[in-house]
């Protein structure tokens, strides 16, 4: 939500019992007043970066990840070590903003073969870096090489 | 034992393994092949290098008398020449490769990332992953340095062949020779500020530009460069990157092949540009000094390569991501260019790990931590019983490498010739069945490849389509054909319905071809009785967006197949019987190794040589650049040769008949005064009859005294030291006669040579050479450092002056 620019605010998670009347009253009350601060959410305004998170949650990769976490941070992996609880978060968030940035990516290409400068345009992603994550849906099957128009390479998302 | 899998150790492995030996092969990385499977095309064919290897990577993989030993350093050898014990560490994989089929699930699924070293970083591969498509032993690999340990590929993987548990294995290996062969590194770029590699992403090093450049790279071998994946307009080329350098490295030698390669990169550049390419290289000197190597630079010339004189001090960011180069041309004018990318090309390096290997081994090194071997012995390393070959040896090309390979195969052989067969493994096999008489009866295996095919082609209805077509006894499918236990099962399966023809449904033949066919024999049939439909690589690989047509194709495929099948007939492979002699058809230095080492390997060999005398051109030559006593070297080489008793030399000696073939020649020579007729039968011919130095027309050479060659400098420097010493003025005049079309390779050194050693009698005598280019390759390059230091001025001659003057006035 960070990373799509709307804010991870927006997104509240709360565990409240039948039994705890006061407390739901006081969360709502707290949301309440957190919107009012943060204005209206037009989702048509963020279009490109909600179906990139949507591609997100639904990547394999992300999902195992963060449910392998608790087990291999608090408990062991496969090969019976702990790993380092900061490190596996930092690797869990480099590879959300590479999905995420792929996800980007995936929905500029389904107006179109475009261009890599084409693609950071519409994306805001830095061009370099959409090379990179390009690249990467190129290896996973998701994306190819389309055509040259003079010396500018086009890529095509590939029916999965 | 040879350590290293590329191109030289495994040509060296191959020459042994086939002459009766048996061979460990022992790497470092999970897979054979080394720096040449990472490169596109090789210089001067402009070949494809995966092409090349790829044959030996299957024949290595395959041979019954190499054993393959992958993942594995050595930790230490003990022992001496015809008795070592290798100790070996085995790293684990985490991958049985007795279960893995390399199908890719694990690859596939896996969720940690890191770059990619194959694709020198350009892109990401997966803690799981496979080096190359072609890797040997072929299988995956876990890279424990990035792997979370999440467990996703264990539960993925069909074949149940990941192995959290795979421990390091210690094991010993008892050999009688060691060959080295690691090869090298390149060197690394980050180290010069003033290019900037690191954070300007269009300046690439030229092994990236391989990977650029290759249709298994990250670009499939679209001509991109890295920042925007735009094709570049213009290319530039920057030389000695990392070598001829003592300011920003160590390294002052010459890497002897990134001349060769850049000129190559951008004759191909050009080729898969579908736009004007500009490609210009910034050279110091042009080395293109071997066998062809002079033409591919002449050519690349015509195709409007740019050749610029010029060594580039930094590379400027222009723009959001071009570059700037500025330098002075030859005229002495000021220039600045834009490109789109910058190359750098990168020299040899010896890596940490290679040196750390062989003070391990106990191998001396010289001083640019290359192994130390001897002008007269270059294959040998210091210690006796292991030799070196490849770009340890020193910085060298691929047909180098592999000669010497061969010649370090030829020396172990030499040491090892006595216990030649003693452990080579030979296959028991039971006598092949006559099918002849019966009528084809054709056996369907269709596979399922986990579901690299299933998951898209409907398998059981292939099945039984197959069930249906004309002379098929016997249809199944199987989830992995290729594993250990359907080898069993369908040997039974064939024995039992009496199949004579075996056709598998599957992958490419490029794969398990070998391994099918291997189940064939040992069922006692024609290993030629096989035929392979590729509905993976051709079918469900290539049509997974449409499982119908991916079926009805797989039909069709094995349609065509079952009716080929039907038609194979059994092949025999031949046995010749081959004579056991040798010929060497001249005896100077070349020739008379040969001739020695043949026999030392237990053959009989006749030497042939025309002139009264052996030695060859050698007979004029006092002194090498490194020392070498040439006459005492000589004496002791003939005198070797003429002793050993496998070795007959016939001198005044000619060829005057030649006939048969590979294994069984016979050839007519006329020996001595009397011309006595004889016919001698032969395996093998070598051919080494040399070359002679050319006797020029031009610059007066005939006509004046004062005029000679670099031969005759050298001969009247060890005969009339003291007249030489007397000379004030000497100019050295280089690429003259023949060496005006292709580069005589020797020339520039013999001239720097012979120039110290006038400098050395004379300090005060004015030695001047005029050169196009200084081709001292190699480690050579000292000899011009050493001669500028003493204060030899050599004035460049371009070309076209170079014609005008061949008349030079008194």
């Amino acid at each position: 939500m960070d990373l799509a620019g709307v804010g991870k605010e927006r997104l509240q998670l709360c565990w409240v019992s039948a039994a705890e009347g006061q407390l739901f009253a006081d969360y709502v009350t707290e949301l309440s007043d957190l919107i009012g601060q943060l204005g209206p959410f037009q989702p048509d305004n963020f279009k490109l970066e909600l179906a990139a998170v949507e591609t997100v949650l639904k990547s394999t990769r992300i999902r195992w990840l963060m449910g392998m976490d608790r087990q291999i941070t608090e408990q062991e992996n496969v090969y019976h070590e702990k790993m380092d609880s900061e490190a596996y978060q930092a690797m869990v968030r480099q590879a959300v903003a590479q999905e995420y940035e792929k996800g980007l990516i995936i929905e500029a290409l389904a107006d179109g073969p475009q261009s890599v400068r084409e693609i950071a345009g519409k994306t805001g992603v830095p061009v370099y870096t959409v090379s990179l994550r390009l690249n990467d849906l190129e290896r996973a099957g998701q994306a190819q090489f389309h055509e040259f128009e003079g010396t500018t390479a086009k890529f095509a998302l590939l029916a999965a | 034992m040879v350590v290293g899998g590329g191109v030289a150790g495994m040509q060296a492995s191959l020459d042994l393994a086939d002459a009766g030996y048996y061979v460990h092969l022992v790497d470092k990385s999970p897979t054979i092949g080394g720096i040449m499977a990472q490169l596109d095309k090789t210089f001067p064919t402009n070949d494809c290098a995966m092409c090349i290897i790829s044959p030996k990577l299957v024949e290595v993989g395959r041979h019954l008398n190499i054993n393959m030993i992958t993942n594995t350093e050595v930790e230490g050898l003990e022992g001496e020449a015809g008795s070592f014990t290798a100790k070996l560490i085995n790293h684990p994989r985490y991958i049985d490769m007795e279960k893995c089929t390399a199908c890719g699930e694990c690859s596939r699924a896996c969720p940690a990332t890191a770059v990619n070293e194959f694709n020198e970083r350009l892109d990401l591969r997966e803690a799981t992953y496979m080096r190359y498509p072609q890797a040997m032993p072929r299988g995956f690999v876990i890279d424990r340095s990035i792997c979370v340990g999440c467990g996703l590929c264990e539960k993925v993987c069909l074949a149940e062949a990941i192995n959290y548990d795979d421990k390091p294995r210690r094991t010993e290996v008892e050999v009688g020779a060691v060959i080295l062969a690691p090869g090298n590194g390149v060197f690394d770029p980050s180290r010069f500020e003033t290019y900037d590699y690191l954070d300007l992403p269009n300046v690439v090093t030229s092994l990236e530009f391989e990977r650029i450049l290759s249709a298994s790279g990250p670009y499939q071998g679209h001509l991109m460069r890295p920042y925007d994946r735009e094709e570049p307009q213009k290319i530039a080329w920057l030389q000695c990157v990392g070598s001829r350098d003592i300011n920003h490295c160590d390294n002052s030698y010459c890497s002897a092949v990134c001349c060769m390669y850049a000129i190559k990169e951008a004759v191909i550049a050009k080729e898969h540009a579908h736009s004007e390419l500009d490609t210009a290289i910034f050279f110091m000197d042009m080395r293109t000094y071997g066998k062809d190597f002079e033409l591919y630079y002449n050519r690349a010339q015509e195709e409007g390569v740019r050749f610029i004189r010029s060594r580039i001090h930094s590379i400027e960011p222009e723009g959001e991501c071009d570059l700037r180069l500025a330098y002075v041309d030859e005229q002495g004018e000021l220039q600045s260019e834009i490109f789109d990318m910058v190359v750098l090309s990168v020299g040899f390096e010896v890596g940490e790990e290679v040196i750390a290997l062989c003070k391990r081994l106990g191998i001396e090194l010289n001083q640019h931590n290359f192994a130390l071997t001897d002008t007269s012995t270059p294959v040998t390393t210091s210690r006796s019983g292991v030799y070196v070959c490849g770009t340890l040896q020193g910085p060298k090309d691929i047909p180098q490498s592999v000669m010497e390979a061969s010649g370090a195969a030829a020396a172990s052989s030499a040491l090892l010739s006595e216990v030649r067969w003693t452990e080579t493994k030979i296959k028991e096999l039971p006598e092949q069945r006559d099918v002849s008489e019966e009528e084809p009866r054709v056996g369907v295996f269709v596979c399922n490849c986990g579901i690299n095919i299933g998951g898209i082609v409907d398998v059981p209805a292939v099945r039984e389509y197959a069930r249906t077509l004309p002379n098929v006894v016997h249809v199944e499918d199987n989830l992995f054909t290729c594993s250990q236990d359907t080898q069993v099962q369908m040997a039974e399966v064939i024995k039992e319905k009496g199949i004579n023809r075996m056709l598998v449904a599957a992958c490419t033949p490029h794969t398990h071809e070998d391994l099918f066919r291997e189940t064939l024999l040992e069922v006692g049939l024609n290993k030629y009785l096989f035929e392979m439909a590729n509905i993976r690589n051709q079918d469900s690989w290539v049509h997974m967006s449409d499982p119908d047509k991916a079926t009805e194709k797989a039909k069709d495929l094995v349609r065509m197949s079952v009716a080929r099948a039907a038609l194979l007939e059994p092949l025999e492979e031949r046995t010749i019987e081959i004579k056991q002699r040798g010929l060497v058809i001249g005896g100077g230095v070349a020739g008379l190794n040969a001739a020695l080492n043949l026999g030392q390997q237990g053959f009989e060999v006749v030497l042939v040589e025309k002139e009264k005398e052996l030695g060859g051109m050698a007979r004029h030559l006092h002194h090498t650049i490194d020392g070498l006593d040439v006459q005492e070297y000589m004496k002791n080489l003939i005198e070797e040769v003429q002793s050993n008793e496998n070795i007959q030399v016939l001198t005044e000696a000619l060829v005057v008949g030649f006939s048969g073939a590979k294994g069984n020649f016979t050839t007519e020579v006329l020996v001595g005064p009397g011309m006595y007729e004889r016919k001698i039968d032969h395996g093998a011919t070598i051919i080494a009859t040399g070359a002679v130095e050319y006797k020029p027309n031009e610059y007066l050479y005939s006509e004046d005294e004062r005029v000679m060659t670099q031969l005759d400098l050298g001969n009247f420097l060890h005969e009339n030291s003291k007249e030489a010493a007397k000379w004030q003025r000497v100019v050295m005049i280089q690429c003259v006669g023949p060496a005006e079309q292709y580069c005589s390779r020797t020339c520039c050194t013999i001239a720097l040579k012979n120039a110290l050693k006038l400098k050395e009698r004379n300090p005060s005598a004015r030695v001047t050479i005029l050169y196009r280019d200084v081709r001292t390759y190699g480690f050579k390059e000292r000899l011009y450092t050493e001669a500028r230091r003493a204060g030899v001025p050599a004035p460049r001659t371009p070309r076209s002056i170079s014609a005008k003057k061949k008349e030079l006035v008194r």
